[in-house]
């Protein structure tokens, strides 16, 4: 009898991914995010506890992804956050998100939402910046914190599977020329 | 070659970003951004697909181009703009007792965070290639794994059979040339 389509395997399809891979992949991007925002969080907690060269490394560090500007930070012991507040709120949005997908959905599932979802996550960023920019709105730290933090959290939904999916492709391995399922 | 065009067009809107005031509140974005936008010239041009791990790897090479230039444009001249601020911070750092190297000097300490600056940048580039690959490369998503070929259409003696004189697929016993012995 012949073997029907829907049992053929491609020589190239993958093997089944086991969910210890994907963990390991959600564990290294859930460990590289809560090191960027600890990073964050420890460059004033350093400069007020005396490590004043640690704090000059940190803030000097991360000067090339943003202003720095004290009035538009957080402050924290006395010193302000090595990043703005709308970075703050875009590091740790992405950090909360990666913590909390794997109660969101299965991490084993590598598709990502519509890029149109992208776009709606960086509307609010967009819209709070624009308005700041031109004067029609005078923006808040607390705005520009939770419009980055939509934007970072929505981030996590597309660097998380991507992850993952590199994991798999990692730990896949061609079957061999004879991968035909023919029972 | 994109990654480079990327990355200077990165540096270019960085340095305005740090003119302009509030401008660069959005810096963090652009090696994001580079990441992303060098995905989407690569599929633009090529038209090839880009899985996540092409798309990292993009990104990541975009965000070295960008802190490349940036250790060779920006640096200095951030040292021109800021060096009596960070000689200031030097010497206030001497006076509460760090033990600094005397060779280390405000131009050194410049070159040491442009690296430093180079492997964020490389960082979020690669964080950018990855949400690229995923909104740019073919397909509804990244788990989509476009390479795997599809069965041979005669597989399992199904009814397609192909033309009189091409070859034919596993099974087909006829006019093949793979291992037909011709």
């Amino acid at each position: 009898m012949p073997a029907s389509p829907d049992s053929y395997v491609s020589p190239f399809a993958p093997r089944e991914f086991s969910a210890r891979g994907a963990w390991t992949a959600w564990a290294l991007v859930a460990g590289v995010a809560l090191l960027w925002l600890g990073l964050i969080v420890g460059a004033p907690l350093a400069a007020s506890a005396g490590h004043e060269a640690t704090a000059f490394v940190i803030y000097q560090g991360l000067k090339t992804v943003c202003h720095q500007m004290p009035e538009r930070a957080f402050w924290v012991a006395g010193h302000p956050l090595a990043v703005c507040a709308r970075c703050s709120g875009i590091y740790a949005g992405f950090a909360a998100a990666v913590l909390a997908y794997p109660l969101s959905r299965r991490l084993q599932r590598t598709e990502t939402p519509r890029r149109a979802w992208l776009a709606l996550a960086l509307a609010p960023t967009a819209f709070d910046f624009t308005l700041g920019i031109t004067g029609l709105w005078a923006n808040t730290h607390s705005s520009r914190f939770l419009t980055g933090a939509w934007l970072g959290a929505w981030v996590a939904f597309y660097v998380v599977p991507g992850a993952v999916e590199i994991a798999r492709q990692r730990g896949a391995r061609p079957k061999g020329l004879l991968a035909f399922d023919q029972k | 070659m994109a990654g480079l065009g990327v990355g200077a067009a990165i540096i270019v809107l960085s340095l305005i970003g740090s003119v302009i005031p509030g401008v660069g509140c959005c810096n963090c974005l652009l090696p994001i951004a580079a990441g992303i936008l060098a995905v989407y010239l690569y599929t633009k041009n090529s038209h090839a697909t880009v899985d996540p791990k092409d798309g990292a790897m993009l990104g990541a090479i975009a965000g070295a181009a960008c802190g490349l230039l940036n250790l060779i444009i920006g640096a200095p001249l951030s040292y021109f703009v800021n060096s009596a601020v960070m000689q200031a911070q030097f010497a206030q750092l001497r006076d509460q007792g760090i033990n600094l190297p005397a060779s280390l000097t405000g131009f050194a300490l410049v070159i040491v965070f442009g690296i430093i600056g180079a492997v964020v940048f490389t960082i979020l580039s690669t964080i950018g290639g990855l949400i690229g690959s995923a909104i740019f490369g073919k397909g509804t998503g990244v788990g989509g794994n476009p390479n795997v070929p599809p069965p041979p259409p005669n597989y399992g003696g199904g009814s397609t059979q192909p033309p009189a004189g091409t070859p034919g697929g596993y099974g087909s016993g006829g006019g093949g040339t793979y291992g037909s012995g011709s």
